[in-house]
């Protein structure tokens, strides 16, 4: 066991560093939440840097238009991407992180000559549309409905919780092609076109007040028997590709963050005006922030473990569950310290740091219920890791 | 960067392993209560080279290192193994004939208030106690200990005695002695507690997929696989934190010996508290969960359960509490976001 970088992950370090260091406050700071518009320019814009740079799909295969380093210097630049505080990877996170990697494990050699360069470029945006009301966490329950028709299907159906549907051009989309066939044996993957008659995106208000979730509405919608990822009616296996990849190596850049999170609030504690000294002088919040500290540590050893494990093996470590678990609890504690911290400025969303905490607040109660509830997660370890019968 | 055991540490561990299975069975852990470690278990451990596993090759040792002694330590965790093999093995570079099994050794952090008894694990069945005081290690004989304080051990697998008074004894070493010592203490405790805290979960599973309610093993409810799960994630975190640690600390080492050249892989310090931290709570947390999991059998003495949260208390009080490891990691964070 050897816990260092090698003298090539240091270099790459360096590289990487002084490029983010002048890149970064050269993009400026992101736009105010709910333009989604801008959003999406601020964020197409970077990726298209990252492109230019070299730094797009590090860990994609380099005959895929990646870059295919080992998993060593993909951490080292999740390091350096997080303390340079670079912008969030939004818009491009379904596209870079789900739908990339399931075409190129999955895709036509055409699907992938079209998709591939225009995702790694920051010119297509995707969205995923796989949950319905009424298949959320048994999400092979799903019924929209594709009927084939000569070389196209016809789609009918409602998705929801599609994030930042509302700037998609694409869909990674689930549909029902066998209705009489086990559930999980008649899902078909398909690639939905977003800009096209019969698709009607309507944005969810959500408690922290914003609209990063969708309902998309899908009527008598066409998609092209060439959009078709994998066989038909065997769009549950293909899923599981892309699931896997959000349990495993997607959450990296998230655990990483959560480090700057509570330093942030260490230093909101240090100038937070608590009788004669500052909130930090509190012995049970020291010890609280400490413990977070420790979690989050080894949140990360576990992923550098998984992630090495995964590059090794080919197949996501099975360590996956436990890290979204954990990682959701994590993210909700230091929101929720935080915002403990800001005391009743926040409920008055003063301006700063105050609203800010109380939106991060609002915002990280979907960890816990976002790709996969915490509730599955433990099932899925009970079951999957421990052997308990279902 | 390579987070995998290599063959000879798998090989390591399917020893100790298979050891511990003939030498320490689970299944007749209640013979052990109150004993010392038998002779012959103490000595196939030092044939093994499991005291000599941080002394150094050309001193006779096995020259493991944390890592070896963490994988090892993990097993003997993980089957409740009884005697002073944590101290023996830290102390091992420090005073003769320990690593060839002649001598048993315990120890103890001096208390920092006057008046307050010091508390000792093994002092009745070790030769002598090394005394840790913050700028100097002292060794004396275990007979020069006054009567213990009328009492009985918390965990019925570690014999614990209370001493008004220590004796004085001969300085062994200076502050970076101390450093060292406290250092692998804490990884080969962790090592221990994440071992603890799969024997617990071990036994917990076991239980859920035999025992049948309603008609169903218990495993089936999601109330108890819930349990089961937390149980998991626990151990999995602090053991990533632990082999982290004991990675670091091996680096640090062998910097060390390069003459203070920067260790790249980490902090030590900071890794060993997240590691004790951790492998703490995963230890009490999951004795105590094996306890319920297996209901009102679980508070029975005949059951494992307690034996391995009573083991999770007395490790938690080693080495530091998790609560004194969180302040400290919390203060150096603190030193770092205002350096900033």
């Amino acid at each position: 066991m050897d816990l260092t970088y090698s003298h090539d992950d240091e270099y790459f370090r360096v590289e990487v560093r002084s490029w983010l260091e002048a890149e970064v406050p050269r993009h400026g700071s992101p736009p105010p939440p709910g333009d989604w518009t801008a959003r999406r320019a601020y964020d197409t814009a970077w990726q298209r840097k990252l492109y230019d740079a070299g730094y797009a799909g590090l860990q994609w295969p380099a005959a895929f238009g990646g870059r295919g380093l080992p998993a060593t210097q993909q951490l080292v630049y999740l390091e350096e991407y997080a303390r340079a505080n670079a912008p969030y990877i939004s818009v491009n996170f379904v596209g870079m992180m789900h739908a990339g990697p399931t075409l190129i494990a999955e895709g036509t050699d055409e699907q992938r000559a079209f998709h591939l360069p225009r995702i790694l470029r920051g010119e297509s945006v995707w969205c995923q549309g796989f949950s319905e009301p009424e298949a959320g966490s048994d999400l092979a329950s799903l019924r929209t409905r594709a009927v084939r028709h000569g070389d196209e299907y016809v789609v009918n159906g409602q998705k929801i919780w599609s994030t930042r549907a509302h700037v998609a051009d694409y869909c990674e989309l689930l549909v029902r092609t066998d209705p009489d066939a086990p559930k999980h044996k008649g899902i078909t993957w398909l690639i939905l076109d977003m800009r096209q008659p019969g698709v009607e995106v309507r944005p969810m208000r959500t408690i922290d007040g914003e609209s990063h979730f969708c309902e998309v509405f899908l009527d008598d919608v066409r998609v092209p028997v060439g959009n078709r990822v994998g066989a038909e009616n065997d769009g549950w296996r293909v899923t599981n590709v892309t699931l896997r990849f959000e349990r495993g190596t997607a959450f990296a850049q998230h655990i990483i963050t959560l480090r700057s999170q509570i330093r942030a609030l260490v230093d909101l504690a240090q100038h937070t005006a608590d009788g004669i000294g500052t909130a930090w002088d509190d012995r049970a919040l020291r010890t609280h922030v400490g413990r977070l500290v420790a979690g989050v540590d080894a949140l990360w050893r576990m992923t550098q473990i998984g992630i090495a494990e995964a590059e090794r093996t080919g197949m996501p470590a099975p360590t996956g569950s436990a890290v979204k678990l954990r990682y959701s609890e994590l993210a909700q504690e230091i929101a929720e310290l935080t915002l403990r911290t800001i005391g009743r400025p926040g409920l008055a969303g003063v301006a700063g740091r105050a609203r800010d905490a109380a939106r991060d607040y609002l915002w990280s109660l979907q960890y816990t219920i976002a790709a996969g509830t915490s509730q599955i997660q433990r099932n899925l370890i009970a079951e999957r890791i421990l052997g308990m019968p279902r | 960067m390579d987070f995998r055991f290599d063959e000879e540490q798998l090989a390591l561990r399917d020893a100790i392993r298979s050891f511990c299975k003939a030498h320490s069975p689970l299944m007749s852990v209640a013979g052990r209560e109150g004993k010392p470690a038998a002779p012959e278990t103490w000595n196939a451990l030092a044939d093994m080279g499991v005291f000599g596993l941080l002394v150094p090759v050309d001193h006779g040792g096995f020259g493991g290192g944390a890592t070896c002694a963490a994988i090892v330590f993990e097993e003997l965790g993980a089957h409740l193994l009884t005697g002073p093999v944590l101290w023996s093995t830290i102390a091992a570079p420090l005073v003769p004939e320990v690593h060839t099994g002649a001598i048993r050794v315990a120890g103890v952090q001096a208390v920092a208030r006057a008046g307050e008894p010091v508390v000792i694990e093994h002092a009745v069945d070790s030769d002598v106690i090394v005394v840790v005081y913050d700028d100097r290690l002292e060794l004396c004989a275990a007979a020069a200990l006054a009567n213990a304080l009328p009492g009985e051990p918390f965990d019925p697998l570690t014999p614990t005695s209370a001493y008004g008074e220590l004796p004085r004894g001969d300085v062994i070493g200076g502050p970076d002695e101390v450093r060292r010592l406290r250092l692998a203490g804490t990884v080969l405790a962790s090592a221990l507690l994440v071992g603890a805290a799969r024997g617990a979960l071990d036994v917990a599973s076991s239980y859920a997929l035999e025992r049948r309610q309603f008609g169903v093993a218990i495993g089936s409810f999601q109330a108890v696989k819930h349990m089961l799960a937390d149980m998991y994630v626990r151990t999995e975190l602090a053991r990533s934190a632990m082999y982290a640690a004991a990675a670091i600390f091996d680096d640090a080492s062998a910097d060390e010996r390069s003459e203070g050249a920067m260790t790249r892989a980490g902090d030590v310090e900071k890794a060993a508290s997240t590691a004790k931290l951790l492998a703490g709570e995963a230890g009490i947390a999951n004795g105590r969960t094996a306890v319920q999991v297996l209901g009102g059998m679980g508070f029975t003495w005949e059951m494992l359960p307690h034996y391995f949260l009573k083991r999770a208390w007395v490790l938690e009080q080693a080495f530091g509490t998790g609560d004194s490891h969180a302040l400290a990691l919390a203060d150096a964070l603190a030193a770092e976001v205002s350096a900033r």
